[in-house]
């Protein structure tokens, strides 16, 4: 049943260092352009970029008010114009993400792609200003909203168990700066440093381009053509260093929970190229990454002792996390067994039957990601970022040859760093 | 060979096959030139379904909370001890399940050897083993996924919400049901609710990829018996009273903020083309009602009663009728003050035809986006089924919807009086540092 995709690829420079990743096919009735800055993460300005993403989305000169450009944008057939905040490893990405529906889809033939960059461009390079800021009574709406949100963390448990262990593991570390920003941080941004960050997009950060849709990369870099963005450099993904504890940290808080929260943090020792990386997603896969992992099979189905115990690679960062909830009082057995698991995989303990189901798996993953163009597009970009190009086939060919002894020295790269509780506490 | 209905939708280029296999199971084939395929098989037994006839003139059959979800969990298990998710693995598929008031779905999404992996599927659903000790290892299991969920103050002002507006309809239950009541669990429990629900009659397989219906009958006539017998079982619902059973429920929690739920409890129409027509004419007024580019949302935004954790949805199903407004703010009272007065106001005035089109085209092509994804336009089509249809008719249904029947819709479902109103709070604890 497999299909040769309908698909052609291709890398444009639009403008000096800023490069649109086209991924043209007839296939899907929707299109997407993802317009992508890149900025690294750090305390001081993790929470201004969060806020500006924010601060943008409320208005622009020609569409002032959030309802004026929300209408603006169900007038062009529901098109979705998101302005957000990620993060990648110890990057933050502002990204403005348009999604709308094929011209062909259309009653009368719109140009739907051409009218929903239009409306990026407004957003982005047009903002809403009063004396050179941005308009305070959106700046301090935004800031409030912002701050519950950072306050609301508390509201999930689960989440907020992986981030006080982020906190614990990775103290000053960028990678923890969701973790340590706080309202008061919120509440202090000036007008000034709003400001300088919108600057830098315009002016220095790297940036990338995503399109996948019907339409060529020369008609969308026609499109694209005169963003008022200065020259820069192109964004590089470098290798994180590895840190290496001297000892396992514990640490049990408590709150009103019913279920007993653990996060595992483990440090990844580096990785250079794909082939080490595609290994350690075989090993994830086999250790915690589906429903016939170790975790899964064993600490779940076996042992009884939990309903969602599974990893979570960041390979950006080089950490690994393990999240699971279990009975009040059963914190410490959960620990013994992931770790038992762990050390299973680090000597060989798995079969070959058990290494082909992961390839499968990974393969299947690779492959479904040509299902979504968008998707497609951003494994592209980030590619580009490392400097690297690997075709689906390839990724496909290199899983396939993945050894044994390759799985293990990916699961002996694991090194146990922070191990955090949230246990319930008994109220009187 | 079964007949085919082809149904084409030529706006959005969307044709789907649907067919009876003659075990009785309805198969419906949305084909699409992709990398994937994805299969969703879905019968109609959830945790509504606590009581029940076997057969007209049957004795009431009652079984404990959860038991739907339960046997989700157990359908995985085989007889022979191979572990169902390793066989979909060796195919590189991907499998899950899901339990919900009105139906259990079995999936998987895959790649390469769909052929297979249907089998496994069809399987799976058909050969139930059930023993006291594997019974016994899910306790555990589910009971930690009680309690996970138990932990989320969405559950809480949920369940809340639900036990004030209704006092008797199993919407007051959780899908999962409690520790207490998954304990009497019992395999003849299980098999029973099997032998009465997992009937192919019962059942809607749902595909989407670039599957042939010749080889997807092939593979159902490997699976299925060649003529299921007659589904006979009739859901027992409770006469519930039109009016709430408590008006408003107050808790705390260790939240940052409060939460606020709001159920507008309706009744359901009779007639199952009534229900397509109400579930329509609600998606486009909710939009205008509480969409984000409405003025009630952008007026509470700006006026910082809300922000971005604002929400409303429309249910109708098993005979329960209902909208739940849900908001995070930090003056509960005001934003209920808002939302009736609102309400009040467009019950009366409604909204003019320029507001009302514009609401239309925009749930229209918010309709559109899914059907680029297997899994997506796989998973609307089952739930479309669950209500009765298929999704090209529900695109139809917003299509030909007038304003007139959409506010006729919204007076009769969405009312300001306050006995058909209740009101859920989850207030931070004031204990919480």
């Amino acid at each position: 049943m497999r299909t040769k995709q309908d698909f052609t690829y291709q890398a444009v420079e639009i403008q000096p260092g800023i490069r649109l990743h086209a991924v043209q096919t007839g296939q899907f009735k929707t299109a997407s352009l993802i317009l992508q800055f890149a900025v690294p993460l750090r305390l001081e300005t993790g929470c201004v970029y969060s806020l500006l993403t924010d601060v943008l989305s409320c208005g622009c000169e020609r569409y002032p008010t959030m309802q004026d450009l929300n209408r603006a944008q169900d007038e062009l057939y529901s098109l979705g114009l998101n302005i957000t905040s990620t993060y990648l490893g110890e990057m933050q990405l502002i990204s403005f993400d348009v999604s709308c529906i094929e011209d062909a889809f259309t009653l009368e033939g719109r140009p739907l792609l051409k009218e929903g960059i239009e409306l990026l461009k407004e957003v982005l390079f047009r903002p809403l200003l009063a004396d050179g800021f941005f308009r305070p009574d959106y700046v301090e709406r935004e800031k409030k909203n912002l701050s519950d949100l950072i306050l609301s963390r508390i509201n999930d448990k689960d989440r907020y168990a992986r981030l006080r262990c982020i906190l614990h593991m990775c103290g000053t570390e960028p990678f923890s700066v969701p973790a340590r920003t706080t309202a008061d941080m919120v509440a202090q941004i000036t007008p000034e440093r709003l400001m300088n960050a919108y600057r830098h997009l315009l002016t220095e950060a790297p940036v990338g381009i995503v399109y996948a849709g019907r339409k060529t990369a020369e008609e969308v870099a026609s499109l694209l053509s005169g963003l008022p963005l200065s020259p820069r450099a192109e964004f590089r993904l470098s290798t994180p260093a590895t840190v290496r504890p001297s000892k396992v940290k514990t640490i049990r808080e408590t709150a009103d929970v019913n279920q007993c929260k653990l996060v595992m943090g483990y440090r990844i020792a580096g990785m250079e190229n794909i082939r080490q990386r595609t290994a350690f997603l075989l090993f994830h896969d086999l250790f915690g990454g589906s429903s016939v992992s170790r975790l899964f099979t064993r600490v779940r189905e076996q042992q009884g002792l939990c309903y969602d115990c599974s990893g979570l690679p960041n390979l950006h960062k080089g950490v690994y996390f393990v999240a699971g909830g279990t009975h009040t009082g059963q914190g410490d057995r959960l620990i013994r067994s992931v770790e038992a698991e762990l050390a299973i995989l680090t000597e060989g303990g798995f079969t070959e039957e058990e290494l082909s189901r992961s390839k499968k798996t990974l393969i299947h993953g690779i492959r479904e990601a040509a299902d979504s163009p968008a998707t497609y597009g951003t494994i592209h970009l980030r590619n580009a970022m490392r400097g690297e190009f690997h075709s689906i086939e390839e990724r496909i060919r290199i899983a396939e040859e993945i050894r044994p002894d390759e799985i293990v020295q990916a699961a002996r790269r694991m090194i146990p760093d922070t191990f955090y509780l949230l246990e319930g506490r008994t109220h009187e | 060979m079964n007949d085919r209905i082809k149904k084409r939708l030529d706006s959005v280029d969307e044709e789907l096959l649907t067919w009876t296999h003659k075990s009785g199971l309805t198969v419906c084939l949305s084909q699409k030139v992709r990398s994937s395929a994805f299969a969703v098989l879905t019968v109609r037994f959830g945790s509504d379904d606590g009581n029940f006839l076997r057969f007209p003139g049957d004795t009431v059959q009652e079984i404990p909370d959860g038991v739907a979800h339960f046997l989700e969990h157990k359908m995985f298990e085989s007889e022979d001890g191979t572990d169902v998710f390793e066989r979909y693995a060796e195919n590189g598929a991907y499998a899950n399940a899901f339990t919900t008031r009105g139906h259990t779905s079995y999936l998987f999404s895959c790649t390469d050897r769909f052929d297979d992996n249907l089998r496994i599927l069809l399987d799976c659903v058909t050969h139930p083993f059930f023993t006291e000790d594997n019974i016994r290892k899910e306790l555990d299991i589910i009971g930690e996924e009680i309690d996970m969920h138990e932990d989320h103050p969405g559950t809480r002002i949920s369940r809340n919400l639900m036990n004030a507006a209704y006092s008797l309809h199993p919407v007051r239950k959780s899908v999962l049901g409690t520790r207490e009541t998954i304990a009497q669990i019992t395999p003849e429990i299980l098999y029973g609710c099997v032998r009465t629900f997992y009937n192919p009659r019962n059942m809607l397989l749902s595909v989407c990829g670039n599957l042939d219906p010749d080889e997807l009958d092939r593979i159902c006539d490997e699976c299925l018996p060649d003529e299921a017998p007659p589904f006979t079982a009739v859901r027992v619902l409770p006469d519930e009273p039109e009016n709430v059973h408590t008006e408003r429920v107050e808790a705390e929690a260790d939240i940052a903020q409060p939460m606020v739920a709001v159920c507008l409890k309706a009744v359901c129409p009779a007639e199952p083309s009534a229900c397509m027509r109400t579930i329509a004419a609600n998606e486009i007024n909710l939009e205008l009602l509480f969409g984000r580019s409405g003025d009630f949302f952008n007026r509470l935004y700006e006026e910082g009663v809300i922000g971005d954790r604002f929400g409303a949805y429309f249910s109708l199903e098993d005979g329960c009728a209902f909208t739940e407004i849900d908001a995070v703010c930090d003056e509960p009272d005001r934003f209920l003050s808002e939302l009736f007065d609102e309400l009040e106001q467009r019950v009366e005035t409604y909204f003019d035809p320029d507001e009302f089109e514009q609401a239309k085209r925009t749930v229209y092509a918010n309709a559109l986006f899914p059907l680029d994804s297997t899994e997506d336009t796989a998973l609307a089509v089952s739930d479309s089924w669950t209500q009765g249809q298929d999704i090209l008719d529900a695109l139809e249904q917003v299509m030909t919807m007038s304003r007139e029947e959409a506010l006729s819709v919204l007076r009769a479902t969405m009312t300001p009086d306050p006995s058909r109103r209740a009101i859920s709070i989850l207030y931070p604890q004031k204990n919480r540092t």
